[in-house]
């Protein structure tokens, strides 16, 4: 990918970023059920903070 | 615990920073960077995490839940964005060396020392609170591991602590003396302070992650037994989701929103993000990196307060202090003393990096260029001013430090940790309208700057600290009950009579409502001076001008050498001048001493000189007293800009197109191999099909003119006698049907090569077909003596699938061969037929002369015999071998030759059997 439309890529990931961490979604994640042992809205918030490092780090560091 | 060991500890860890510092320092003074790689910048960012989030998030969690992580995730959302924001702070600060985020302010509206100021009391008085929440806590820590294990309750531990809150506040303001101040020019990179930041993020999140586990798998087993017993209690269960009682998703919206403008504008993120930034690139690798450091050190927050909650229940305890209260109450005196280390150096960072920034504000922005305009130095005496700024950055370190202490006194002491430092980001979180519309938005003008800046500032003070101080007996005052003066509109939690908000989310609203609103509207209703106009562009087009802005100059004036020379000397120091100045000599390649009057780009250059050690705006004021000012017209201004940006956008172009005529030549020399290859083929193709001709020619012309040869002799000796006519007769037959044969297999053979054969598949019984060619060659082998005898299996019938005139084409050819091949006396053929796995194994074996391994290379090749040529005349006509290898090739199958010179040849062939023959 060149790198000016690997660039545009994290206006796309800000986007869902915000996505995840506001109402709707946090709402449907919001249950102190436990889910590999841990509670579901912890779970899901952490896990969704590391998917947003994770595409920010794909998008930065992957050659071509 | 004992006091001395804990005093001790503390300064021998102060000391360690020193010698990190020091070492960092000589480093870059040698040209070695340590600093100059994108993980210590992306440890240095990791100065946000203070005291706040060390014992503060604990806090904040056993009270609210999650609602601590909104802190966090902000910062991690616009870290995304970073490429584009961030790098275009760096990259304008670079080119106008911009020393602080007050002169960063300035400098875009006309470098405006009014502005400046302002900029610089915001912030100082924003983050006074933020300086106060460090002294609490490190005070508090200290007292509680001082009196352990006395135990004492919170309240009267802090009362208590409040002399030692005195004593570390003094101390902490000599440390950040002492080491924030020991240069001048704040362009040039902190290296060891910077070195020192990156080191105490390693030290808090060690020590912090050390506890967590300490909690988690010492005092309790895993997380499993931690949440297992948080869930007896269902107030503890609430904390573990957001809700009404804890977090709403609107709190948690405008928290991270907020703190999206902390982590930009905290005077502290700003001195390590933008303004120590070695390298644009440094910030791809940050924007991951900085984000995962959050996430780590807030790992084990919800444990500790879970554990906290659990552990304490009957026992009196600041949630602020469970860090440190856990590893106390289970005994582990190392750790804790660890952990208060750990809480000392995510204090220190942030006092540190704060005090450098904001003295370097109070200094540049505001006193220096009240002291000038005031006349109180006068840039035309003689005199030392490069003392002076460092005297008064000394001196603004000490004050700020003590107003963060008188804030701690008069504030409610009760308060958590976390709701100080929300203060701190509602004030810097004003700068957000005129920073970012004036990167964005070239129509922002001085006034709007100013107004929205003052209004969102007047509306902060009012709505929060102001009302904070009401609120320090604990109980709410007639104040903030019914308003001043009874005015019920002007309450300070319920300004405009809004109700039903946070008190933090409260007053950011109203603050950002005027301020965005001010700025907005009084910058569309004035017009902006040239050099804000001038100023505006090069902020906001910063991508689009050269790298190198000294080639702008939107400004024209003339000065002696001498009167900038002795400027220079002021500020700087006269051996940094001599430098500076024998540089721009050697680079331009002047004269000193043949230059008596200064060009306007050696004035732009001693102006960028100065404000590299006092501000934009303040350098400006001191340039302006010893130049002669030429004003420009407007005209002049946008021309030069004009032709700037335009030959930076051809050069852009060039650029493009350049890249463009790359990607096509590559493209070229792609296709170009590929034709090449294919040419290649084809030249390949066609030496085959000459070769193919001419060796066909040359075959049909050996009968053809055996024929011709006999035919004549007929046709001239008619006489001829009828014995001799028939013989030749013979002959002539014989070469005909040779030549029809030669021509039908050469049709053959070009129609299977080209795929345009037909054929038609049947189911075959290989022992009725090879009993039929058997049969088919009896009278050739008869002839020459030889017994041929098969051996096919039979039971079960071996079927296949294949055209059965094919095969028996193939067969027959096989069969030919071998009888011709064998010899003269006692021929033997044997035909074997057999199924193995899921092949049938034809087999020819004659017991011949055999075939050399030469010659088992090319007999398959179009017109190669086997043998000797000069030994006789060719018995075949060398395609009979290349069109049945064709033939079962098309089938699936395979034909060779195995032989040994001597003992005869064997032909193998195989078909594939049909699946249900497999079994």
């Amino acid at each position: 990918m060149p790198r000016g439309v690997r660039d545009q890529w994290l206006g796309v990931i800000f986007a869902l970023g915000c996505l995840l961490f506001s109402f709707p979604l946090l709402a449907l994640f919001n249950h102190a059920d436990l889910l590999f042992g841990v509670p579901l809205s912890v779970l899901y918030v952490f896990v969704a903070w590391l998917l947003l490092i994770g595409l920010t780090f794909l998008s930065h560091e992957r050659r071509h | 615990m004992i006091g001395g060991v804990m005093i001790a500890v503390a300064l021998a860890y102060l000391g360690v920073l020193f010698a990190i510092a020091y070492y960092g320092d000589r480093q870059a003074e040698r040209g070695r960077s340590i600093i100059n790689n994108p993980y210590v910048y992306s440890l240095s960012m990791g100065v946000y995490c203070t005291a706040w989030t060390y014992y503060g998030s604990v806090g904040r969690a056993a009270g609210s839940g999650l609602g601590f992580l909104p802190i966090y995730i902000g910062p991690t959302l616009i870290a995304v964005l970073w490429w584009f924001l961030l790098r275009k702070m760096v990259r304008i600060s670079r080119v106008n060396r911009i020393t602080t985020i007050a002169d960063f302010i300035a400098s875009r509206y006309g470098k405006s020392t009014s502005l400046g100021g302002l900029v610089t009391v915001i912030a100082v008085v924003g983050i006074v609170p933020y300086i106060s929440l460090q002294l609490d806590a490190v005070s508090a820590s200290f007292m509680l591991l001082w009196q352990h294990p006395q135990g004492v309750d919170a309240p009267a531990l802090t009362r208590e602590g409040l002399d030692t809150a005195l004593w570390v506040t003094l101390g902490m303001a000599a440390f950040a003396v002492l080491f924030g101040t020991r240069h001048l020019d704040v362009t040039e990179h902190h290296e060891g302070l910077v070195a020192a930041i990156a080191f105490e993020s390693i030290v808090k999140l060690a020590a912090f992650l050390a506890v967590g586990f300490f909690v988690t798998f010492v005092l309790f087993d895993g997380p499993d037994d931690l949440l297992g017993q948080a869930q007896q209690d269902p107030a503890l269960v609430k904390l573990l989701t957001l809700n009404d009682a804890t977090v709403d998703y609107g709190e948690w919206a405008w928290l991270t929103g907020l703190s999206m403008l902390a982590i930009l504008f905290l005077p502290r993120q700003f001195q390590m993000a933008v303004l120590e930034n070695m390298d644009e690139q440094h910030i791809r690798k940050a924007s991951w990196l900085f984000p995962l450091y959050l996430l780590v050190i807030n790992l084990f927050v919800l444990p500790i307060a879970l554990a906290g909650l659990i552990t304490f229940r009957s026992q009196p305890m600041d949630a602020d202090l469970y860090v440190l209260g856990l590893p106390l109450m289970a005994g582990g005196e190392l750790l804790a003393l660890l952990v208060f280390i750990g809480g000392l150096s995510a204090a220190t960072s942030m006092v540190i990096v704060d005090t450098v920034a904001l003295s370097t504000m109070v200094s540049n922005d505001l006193m220096m260029p009240l002291l000038l305009q005031l006349r109180i130095l006068r840039p035309g005496e003689r005199g030392d001013y490069g003392s002076v700024l460092l005297a008064i950055r000394r001196v603004a370190i000490v004050v700020i430090m003590l107003m963060g202490y008188v804030y701690f006194r008069v504030t409610d002491t009760t308060a958590s940790l976390v709701s100080i430092g929300l203060i701190s980001f509602a004030a810097v979180a004003q700068f957000a309208p005129a920073f970012l519309g004036g990167i964005y938005w070239k129509g922002g003008t001085r006034a709007g700057a100013l107004t929205g800046l003052i209004a969102g500032f007047l509306v902060w003070a009012y709505t929060l600290p102001l009302a904070a101080l009401h609120s320090s007996s604990g109980a709410p005052d007639a104040f903030l009950l019914d308003g001043p003066w009874g005015i019920a509109w002007l309450r300070p939690y319920n300004l405009f009579g809004l109700t039903g908000m946070d008190p933090v989310a409260h007053a950011l609203f109203w603050s950002l409502f005027v301020n965005v609103g001010a700025y907005v509207g009084v910058s569309l209703f004035t017009q902006p001076t040239v050099l804000e106009q001038g100023q505006a562009a090069r902020f906001v087009d910063v991508f689009d001008y050269a790298v190198n802005s000294d080639a702008v100059f939107l400004w024209r004036g003339t000065a002696t050498v001498q009167a900038l020379r002795s400027l220079l000397e002021r500020f700087l120091g006269v051996a940094r001048t001599e430098r500076l100045l024998d540089d721009y000599a050697r680079r331009r390649g002047m004269d000193w001493a043949a230059t008596q009057q200064a060009d306007a780009e050696l004035v732009q250059h001693a102006e960028r000189m100065l404000a590299g050690a006092m501000g934009a705006a303040s350098a400006r004021v001191a340039i302006a007293s010893v130049v002669q000012e030429e004003r420009l017209s407007m005209d002049e201004v946008l021309r030069i800009l004009d032709e700037t940006s335009q030959v930076r956008a051809y050069s852009r172009q060039l650029e493009s197109r350049t890249q463009q005529l790359e990607q096509k030549s590559r493209e070229l020399e792609a296709a170009t191999a590929e034709l090449r290859a294919a040419n290649e083929r084809l030249q390949e193709l066609d030496r085959l099909k000459d070769d193919f001709i001419s060796t066909v020619t040359h075959e049909l012309r050996t009968p053809l003119t055996s024929i011709r040869a006999f035919s004549e002799i007929l046709y001239d000796n008619p006489t001829i006698d009828a014995e001799r006519r028939t013989r030749f007769l013979e002959i002539i037959l014989k070469e005909s049907e040779r030549l029809t044969r030669l021509i039908n297999q050469v049709l053959d053979l070009a129609k299977l090569e080209s795929g345009a054969a037909e054929w038609s598949t049947t189911e075959v019984n290989m022992a009725a077909l090879i009993g039929e060619a058997v049969t088919a060659s009896s009278g050739m082998a008869t002839e020459k003596g030889v017994h041929i005898t098969t051996e096919v299996e039979s039971d079960p019938p071996l079927l296949v699938w294949a055209d059965r005139d094919r095969i028996m084409q193939v067969l027959l050819n096989l069969l030919s061969n071998a009888v011709k091949f064998c010899p003269a006396e006692g021929g033997r053929v044997a035909v074997t037929a057999a199924r193995q796995g899921q092949w049938l194994v034809v087999s020819v074996t004659d017991n011949g002369q055999g075939i050399t391994s030469e010659d088992q290379k090319v007999i398959f090749d179009k017109f190669r015999q086997g043998g000797d040529r000069r030994r006789g005349k060719p018995q075949g006509t060398g395609l009979g071998l290349p069109i049945s290898a064709q033939i079962i090739d098309h089938f699936g199958g395979k034909l060779w030759v195995e032989s040994t010179p001597g003992e005869g040849a064997t032909f193998v062939f195989t078909l594939p059997l049909p699946a249900d023959e497999k079994q």
